[in-house]
């Protein structure tokens, strides 16, 4: 296992460079006034400002997703070029493609880490206002775990789509995947009143009552909520949860699947 | 028993009929060839025997298990398929050693016999993005043969090897076979393997027809 582990190391250092690149993109669609608001971008809950429309959309998660595709790239190989070399070697698939998804939530979830600490030192060195910030920043350590689940999702969407549709194909709609649902989950709250972050708080949810103008105030009580506790404990059972029902479906897709290749 | 079993098998890709009720019983411990044109159906029916691709009709049983209902792949296999490379960044030994950890019933000493024994260098520090077609096609066979295998499916072994390997690469088969191992050999290259083979079958058009050996 520890050749695997070397290997893995290799992709999650490689997608480090999107780190960099994550950073100037948040400067660059935020304008780089507040700490707050480059925080939120890279979170998922902002769009960007300054390119309304299409552009602005497609610069939202772009650089995360891009680092993603390479952080899953452990994935990506097992799902798809190796596979017929690998899987008939495998006894227990689906505790082995568990493992898998377990290494992308955690790579996922450190690179998100990674990536939030540097724009944070950035906006200090750049002197960006830092109003606001340390309540996205409490919002964002306690739901690190969901947030590097979320991201674990759709890089296993994007690895899933990759095996039947192709690299290209598959980055597209897994973008497009994600821009909607966050529109979908803001509005969803927007509905119903907040209620929902207690029942699912999930980076997305929290955000997108920040997002949401009319439901600006209920942030102070959402980061109250989101503190370790509950939160984190709740967190820690869905994740484990996804990852399972993750594992199983990836299993079953895999033993669906024909490598006519 | 038989090692390999098609009960009335049959595959239809994207309109195609590629393996057209094929029915076949083969003798553990044999060579057996499978000879046609491109996209005639011997490589799906390799895949088929292998549980990559699932057969729209009747069943495939390999040493009395059938295929994608009492197991996923046949347990104990060595694989070749065309085209199919290995990490380009590793070289020869280290993308060997990479997959026997998975199993881990090939040992150090195996797995650089095995490099021997097709051709390649273990002590070899180039990485696999820069070996010719040949030594691909080498450290294929290597990576097939290295954990001993009961089964071994060989899709065009010989592409993209000269003379000299194709004669190492039928030592190697000769001596698998004497080791007890049964082995499918698909190819278009008849010429390469025909003698070695116990039994010998055409394909075309999805189906299976056995012919003469010699």
């Amino acid at each position: 296992m520890a050749r695997f582990a070397r290997r893995d190391g290799g992709y999650f250092l490689r997608a480090l460079l999107g780190i960099p690149l994550g950073a100037l993109f948040a400067v660059f669609a935020t304008g780089g006034n507040t700490l707050e608001e480059m925080l939120m971008y890279l979170l998922g809950g902002l769009m960007a400002r300054q390119m309304p429309g299409a552009f602005g959309f497609a610069l939202n998660l772009l650089p995360v997703l891009t680092a993603l595709y390479i952080t899953s790239g452990a994935v990506t190989d097992e799902l798809s070029r190796f596979a017929v070399y690998m899987l008939p070697r495998q006894r227990g698939r689906a505790s082995w493609l568990l493992g898998r998804f377990a290494l992308a939530f955690f790579g996922s979830l450190l690179f998100y880490a990674l990536l939030l600490i540097t724009l944070a030192l950035g906006g200090l060195l750049l002197g960006a206002d830092h109003a606001g910030a340390s309540g996205v920043a409490q919002i964002s350590l306690a739901l690190l775990l969901t947030a590097g689940l979320n991201i674990a999702l759709f890089a296993v969407l994007l690895n899933f789509l990759k095996l039947y549709l192709g690299g290209a194909l598959a980055f597209f709609l897994t973008w497009l995947a994600v821009t909607p649902g966050q529109i979908a989950a803001s509005l969803l709250l927007g509905v119903a009143g907040g209620w929902p972050v207690k029942l699912f708080p999930s980076a997305q949810g929290i955000l997108a009552l920040h997002e949401l103008p009319a439901l600006a105030r209920a942030l102070p009580e959402a980061a109250a909520f989101a503190l370790p506790g509950f939160t984190v404990a709740f967190s820690a059972c869905y994740s484990l949860f996804a990852a399972v029902l993750l594992a199983a479906l990836g299993a079953r897709a895999i033993r669906k699947y024909d490598f006519t290749l | 028993m038989d090692a390999i079993v098609l009960d009335h098998v049959s595959k239809t890709l994207k309109g195609r009929r590629v393996l057209d009720d094929v029915c076949l019983s083969l003798a553990p411990g044999g060579i057996y060839g499978f000879f046609g044109r491109n996209a005639s159906g011997k490589t799906m029916l390799l895949r088929a025997v292998a549980g990559l691709i699932h057969v729209d009709a009747g069943e495939v049983t390999v040493f009395g298990r059938r295929v994608h209902k009492d197991i996923e792949y046949p347990p104990d296999m060595g694989l070749v398929i065309e085209n199919i490379g290995l990490w380009g960044s590793l070289t020869a030994l280290e993308n060997l050693r990479l997959l026997a950890d998975i199993r881990r019933v090939a040992s150090e000493k195996d797995i650089r016999a095995a490099l021997r024994r097709v051709g390649l260098a273990p002590e070899d520090r180039r990485k696999y993005r820069a070996f010719s077609m040949g030594m691909r096609q080498k450290l294929a066979l290597a990576q097939a043969v290295m954990e001993k295998p009961r089964l071994l499916l060989l899709d065009e072994p010989t592409n993209g090897l000269d003379d000299e390997a194709v004669t190492l690469f039928r030592a190697l088969a000769a001596e698998e076979k004497a080791r007890g191992a049964t082995i499918l050999i698909a190819t278009h290259q008849k010429e390469d393997v025909l003698d070695l083979c116990d039994r010998a079958f055409s394909i075309g058009e999805g189906r299976c027809r056995e012919r003469e050996v010699g």
